[in-house]
């Protein structure tokens, strides 16, 4: 039941894009069209299950004071590892599509956060989890931008023209519109939210600001 | 001062096992890597180069017959194609520029009169999306059908690839036109491309 909820909360209730505000930096660089969407969440759910599961087995050999510095070897070496190997190993074609993606990775927040919030205080298994549901989210969110990006641009969805005679409209194409089109989606989201709160005679409280899920005035006290 | 030494010691071993995983992965993939770039290079190769091309002068080992080498004229490296009869038909010149994330690698396939037949990007890191505007060929394609299929020799369009280089007299460029949102992908490409046309004019010289 648990597991279940690790996976599924990345892909809605704790989107790293829409909810978590995690790697904005390739959001608006590499969303300007579903295929490039595609293949940068592909690229990045694999990392992330690597780093997160690492990250998990090792975290209780790591002190926490020099728990960033570390996790970013981790990572790093990770990610070049896995460039390494697909230049070596990975079909021409793949290598190709994929390829571009990975330098973009090693530096990406969404691997690091969820490497410090999650994978330095969960088992292996829930780690994992994590990572194919924060992945799949991003996956996700990016294509739905990638997508209405990419129609607004040039009329075309993964590359295949869909209305003939579009205009392209360079905006969507550039970061400019991709600040608009994730914004549409971000009150979008949050209307949706304020509104189910309403309706449950809540408040609607975002969940980065929630003390439940904050751990820092608990991990003052250094191991 | 305890705790320090501790805290050195433990980034310390996590460094000296990625340090050492680093090594071993370099040195296992090193031989299949090279190999993979070669290939990248064949094909490449074929796409700048004319059809009637039948042998490609690619060995750079040293002492390789005269009509096998690779000419290298000012760390451009010059591939000498021939036709079925011997003659020389057509040069692919191979020359890199810095672009936004690292060098971008380019052939420029040059005809026996001097006119540039293609330019293809064979490596770059740049930002998909963006500065792959000015590197990366992409097919039409539409859900409709209608799309005609390639014809042998043809390559997939890239405006600002195609719109400078295709036909023009191989010598260095003035004009930086680049694209908007990828000017140092552009200019990546646009410096390559001169070094190789240096290149091949010294070449012809000779």
């Amino acid at each position: 039941m648990s597991v279940m909820k690790e996976l599924v909360k990345g892909i809605w209730k704790e989107n790293p894009v829409l909810v978590l505000m995690l790697g904005m930096c390739p959001t608006l660089a590499v969303s300007s069209s579903a295929k490039n969407a595609l293949g940068m969440g592909i690229a990045t759910t694999c990392v992330l299950l690597g780093s997160n599961l690492a990250i998990s087995l090792v975290r209780k050999a790591i002190p926490s004071k020099v728990r960033i510095p570390c996790y970013i070897v981790i990572i790093a070496v990770f990610v070049t590892i896995v460039e390494m190997l697909m230049n070596a190993y990975a079909p021409a074609e793949l290598n190709k599509t994929l390829g571009i993606y990975i330098p973009l990775i090693v530096v990406n927040c969404i691997v690091l956060g969820r490497a410090e919030a999650f994978a330095s205080k969960n088992g292996a298994f829930a780690s994992l989890m994590d990572g194919i549901g924060m992945g799949l989210g991003f996956t996700l969110a990016l294509m739905a931008l990638g997508g209405v990006r990419e129609f607004l641009s040039g009329g075309t969805f993964f590359e295949y023209e869909v209305v003939p005679g579009w205009p392209s409209f360079l905006l969507f194409k550039f970061p400019a519109g991709a600040f608009i089109v994730l914004a549409v989606f971000l009150a979008i989201n949050n209307h949706h939210k304020i509104r189910k709160a309403e309706r449950e005679g809540t408040t609607y409280m975002p969940p980065e600001l929630n003390c439940a899920r904050c751990h820092i005035c608990a991990d003052k006290d250094d191991k | 001062m305890k705790d320090i030494l501790r805290l050195c010691v433990s980034l310390g071993l996590v460094c000296l096992v990625g340090a050492g995983a680093l090594a071993y992965v370099n040195n296992v993939t090193d031989g299949p890597r090279k190999a993979a770039a070669k290939a990248t290079l064949t094909d490449g190769l074929k796409l700048v180069l004319p059809l009637e091309t039948a042998t490609i002068a690619s060995n750079d080992e040293e002492g390789a017959p005269e009509n096998e080498k690779v000419v290298v004229i000012d760390g451009v490296k010059l591939y000498r194609a021939f036709d079925a009869a011997g003659a020389e038909i057509a040069v692919a010149a191979e020359a890199e520029g810095k672009g936004f994330g690292g060098m971008v690698k380019t052939l420029t396939g040059i005809d026996k009169d001097g006119r540039i037949i293609h330019v293809i990007v064979t490596s770059h890191s740049e930002t998909p999306g963006l500065g792959t505007q000015a590197t990366d060929r992409k097919e039409k394609k539409s859900i409709w059908g209608g799309g005609k299929a390639l014809a042998e020799g043809e390559l997939p369009p890239n405006p600002y690839l195609d719109g400078k280089y295709n036909g023009k007299e191989a010598r260095p460029f003035t004009a930086i036109d680049g694209v908007s949102g990828a000017t140092y992908s552009s200019t990546a490409v646009h410096n390559a491309v001169n070094k190789a046309c240096r290149a091949y004019g010294k070449y012809k010289k000779n």
